[in-house]
């Protein structure tokens, strides 16, 4: 049972606030992913998370303990790190086992345990070996397999893919997520790609600028991001925006056309929509369009709605071109609203 | 200089040898007389070189060496310091006076400015200048001025009272060694080392060093020199 | 110019250097050590063997090599890890610990010669203190070891550094990761050095101790300073064949000799410290 309780947690390197008051909380098992551009502060909340840092404000809590005091070997934790830190001076064999012989375990249970999640990882093959005799893929397998080997009620995850190709990215992903649903641990992963957030996470938090902007299931942040810069950071390509003028009654008017939106005072809100949910219409925005590109299923179509750039996925059986004059008409119940001023969502 | 020591002034005073009798009874109870007169000496004294800094600071204050070496104690303290001659021993008092000779090679490409360069040296000014500069006696016969440095009068006063005793027994550079000078100078310095030093047993020790010391008399030929009797050939070793 | 004989061409100057410098000389020397006017002998390694000092200067070498070596590879690497974790004023650090190299060894045996002699620091403080009720003369014949713990002392003191500049440098090189991954994975701050930092710094911990090895070996003005005759080594032995006793055969077989030791002790490092091949960072 480990469930990770962030408090209040923030830090500051010198004059740079890398995070503010952090309060987070990831459940027993959960798959958490942190998400966000580098810089944001992400991999300095997982390092404070596996006491590589201390925090300067706030508290962190595992299984109902309190950690942040503690030296990383007491948190009950596993790490796997960006560049694997796969000791060379040790064969795969001692690497996995390291942990374990550091824990003082029998020469049996070690022998059993590095057999097992060698299994698990498929490096059986590999145990006698040195990591300069190994693969990118094999070095980043060794490396969860140390961290598997440990049992650990939390596994700590820094960009442990961003450093392989993209095909075996895609294979480890889904390799990575088998592996760690079956272990039944709680896992914070740390990434800067939305495609193998989505694909991994039971919830994603994005974090901008030292703050956790969402944390939600992945669908939900996509669907319904909570800011501004959730939609213009997760989807590719990105949400559409453009200012709204308050009509009053709920009414909103958006490049000569009338929308439905929410109540409130303010004079202009950000309209936003995703790509998918613009079609061709006879009526709706009026669009210049700039560029064209075939997709294969689909075409992406990047053009000017008064003055704001658009993109827009529409089926490829559509006859368009750079120059055309088109309408294009947003699926209703999927615009969302932001406002200008907080950035924040508005309902 | 404590090799000069051994050859010039501890050996002739007790065997009237520096090589025949190097490994004899009269060297034993030499070495034993030297052995027993070490504990009074400072122990940092084997690494005491220009006796004249050890007399000025103190760390000493008697001191057998060279009087080029102990003109600086003189001349900045000559109220302080005595001069002495060298004690005497059973066979007399050993010292060591330096004869030199001043030859012109054949080959010389000049030389006429050679044999004048030769009398210039020998001039009782040069030889005076000298004397003053450096504490090298004169080695022609002149006056010395009343004028010399303290170093001068004080070294002087006991050099001619040791070569005028009645029991002097001047002994010689070693010669005719060539490269092996070196050499001859270690076996009468391991000799001291390895007795006074390491504690060893005199007669082993001498028993040993003279084999190495007759290697070297045989191998340059050199005959004997005062004290000892001159030789047919190198001078033997007993 | 063909691009294959290009680096021959440029590592021709050193090795010629090489050649003329090193190897040529090398060859005279063996050459004279082995020889005589009648040919090939082993005499003047018998002579250098027969001397009474030969075996002491042997073993003082050898002990003093074993004395220091091993309190310099804890100190450079105590330092060494001081000096990487410094946030500020490292580099000030590292030229202050390095000073003592740009000295040399002559003058580091006459600054430390300077302390332990009668009228040395050392006396003048403890006669200050009144530990003692005259100065006493530290570095005599009688107490030898006295003169070996100060040769030890200005010996770590001057040559320590050479081996905390290689380290620093290897520190360098290990990436942080290594440690961090220890660290998580529940090694002490002990058994993180053990079994990670220094087991990573094998190829400069290698570096360093065969340079400082082989210059143990060659200890000598230092010595020269602080124990003159009373601490006999290989290194003044030889100088006293060459110079004093003007025995050039026998200076040459001591100084082979010193090269034997300081190869066997040079194959020994590369030995017990070898990185297997793929086991590099």
């Amino acid at each position: 049972m480990a469930e990770i309780q962030i408090r209040n947690v923030a830090k500051t390197f010198g004059t740079y606030q890398a995070l503010h008051s952090i309060d987070l909380t990831i459940a027993d098992q959960e798959f958490m992913v942190l998400l966000g551009a580098s810089g944001c502060g992400k991999t300095t909340l997982l390092r404070i998370i596996a006491g590589l840092e201390t925090p300067s404000v706030g508290e962190v809590w595992i299984g109902g303990r309190r950690v942040d005091h503690l030296p990383p070997r007491e948190r009950g934790i596993a790490m796997v790190f960006q560049n694997y830190a796969v000791f060379p001076h040790l064969t795969v064999f001692e690497n996995v086992a390291f942990g374990l012989r550091m824990a003082k375990l029998d020469d049996r249970l070690v022998r059993e345990r590095v057999e097992r999640t060698a299994g698990l990882m498929h490096i059986e093959a590999l145990l006698q070996r040195y990591s300069g005799q190994l693969s990118g893929g094999q070095r980043q397998r060794v490396a969860v397999a140390r961290a598997l080997a440990m049992e650990p009620d939390v596994i700590l995850m820094d960009e442990p893919l961003s450093n392989l190709d993209a095909l075996l990215r895609l294979e480890m992903r889904a390799e990575l997520k088998g592996v760690l649903e079956a272990s039944n641990t709680t896992t914070i992963y740390v990434t800067h790609d939305q495609v193998e957030a989505m694909s991994l996470a039971d919830r994603i938090s994005v974090m901008h600028q030292g703050r956790i902007v969402q944390a939600a299931e992945p669908v939900e942040v996509y669907r319904n991001p909570a800011a501004h810069f959730v939609g213009s950071f997760i989807g590719n390509p990105p949400m559409n925006f453009i200012t709204a003028r308050n009509q009053g009654d709920g009414k909103w008017q958006v490049a000569g056309q009338q929308f439905t939106g929410p109540s409130v005072a303010s004079e202009t809100l950000e309209f936003a929509i995703r790509p998918e949910d613009l079609s061709l219409a006879e009526t709706g925005l009026q669009a210049n369009v700039r560029v064209v590109e075939p997709l294969g299923a689909h075409i992406l179509v990047t053009c000017d709605v008064e003055g704001s750039l658009f993109r827009a996925v529409i089926d490829s059986n559509s006859r368009v071109k750079a120059g055309d004059v088109l309408h294009i008409a947003p699926e209703p119940d999927r615009i969302r609203w932001f406002d200008p001023e907080t950035t924040l969502a508005v309902a | 200089m404590k090799h000069r020591f051994f050859q010039g002034y501890l050996y002739p005073s007790y065997t009237n040898s520096v090589v025949t009798k190097f490994n004899s009874p009269e060297a034993v109870v030499a070495w034993e007389k030297f052995r027993e007169l070490w504990q009074y000496t400072n122990p940092g004294s084997t690494n005491f070189s220009f006796m004249q800094e050890q007399l000025l600071s103190e760390d000493v204050w008697v001191a057998f060496d060279h009087t080029a070496r102990l003109a600086e104690a003189f001349n900045q303290r000559p109220d302080d310091f005595i001069a002495f001659p060298a004690p005497s021993g059973p066979t007399g008092r050993g010292f060591m006076p330096v004869i030199a000779g001043i030859a012109i090679p054949r080959t010389a490409p000049d030389m006429d400015g050679s044999k004048e360069l030769i009398a210039y040296m020998m001039k009782p000014e040069t030889q005076l200048a000298t004397l003053r500069a450096t504490s090298f006696f004169p080695v022609v016969d002149v006056d010395l001025p009343d004028d010399m440095p303290p170093a001068v009068q004080i070294s002087g006063a006991a050099i001619a009272k040791m070569s005028g005793s009645a029991d002097a027994n001047p002994g010689l550079l070693p010669s005719g060694l060539g490269d092996e000078g070196g050499k001859f100078n270690q076996v009468y310095v391991d000799t001291f080392e390895r007795i006074v030093l390491a504690g060893h047993d005199i007669e082993a020790v001498l028993e040993d060093q003279a084999g190495t010391l007759r290697r070297i008399m045989e191998e340059t030929g050199a005959p004997c020199w005062a004290p000892d009797l001159p030789s047919e050939g190198a001078c033997p070793v007993d | 110019m063909d691009n294959r004989t290009l680096p021959y061409l440029l590592l021709l100057p050193a090795t010629l250097f090489l050649c003329v410098f090193f190897l040529y000389p090398f060859a005279l020397v063996a050459w004279q050590a082995f020889t005589n006017e009648a040919g090939f002998t082993l005499e003047h390694f018998r002579t250098m063997a027969d001397h009474w000092k030969f075996p002491i200067a042997f073993w003082n070498t050898m002990l003093l090599a074993l004395a220091v070596v091993p309190v310099q590879v804890v100190l450079s690497i105590t330092m060494a890890m001081m000096v990487t974790r410094m946030q500020r004023g490292r580099d000030i650090m590292l030229y202050i610990w390095t000073i003592p190299l740009g000295i040399s060894d002559l003058a580091a045996g006459i600054i430390w010669l300077a302390i332990f002699e009668q009228t040395g620091f050392l006396n003048s403080m403890l006669y200050g203190l009144g530990v003692i009720e005259q100065p006493t003369n530290f570095l005599s014949y009688q107490n030898t070891w006295v003169i070996f713990i100060a040769i030890a002392l200005a010996e770590i003191w001057r040559a320590t550094a050479i081996m905390l500049v290689i380290l620093v440098a290897g520190l360098g090189l290990i990436p942080k990761e290594y440690d961090e991954a220890a660290e998580v994975f529940g090694a002490s701050r002990w058994q993180r050095l053990w079994k990670v930092t220094l087991p990573l710094l094998r190829p400069s911990l290698q570096t360093a101790l065969i340079l400082r090895v082989i210059l143990a070996f060659e200890v000598f003005a230092v010595v020269a300073a602080l124990g003159g005759t009373s601490l006999p080594v290989l290194m003044g032995e030889t100088y006293n064949y060459q110079f004093e006793l003007q025995d050039g055969h026998v200076a040459a077989a001591l100084a082979l000799v010193i090269l034997a030791i300081s190869i066997a002790f040079t194959l020994f490092f590369l030995r017990v410290l070898r990185v297997p091949k793929g086991a590099q960072i």
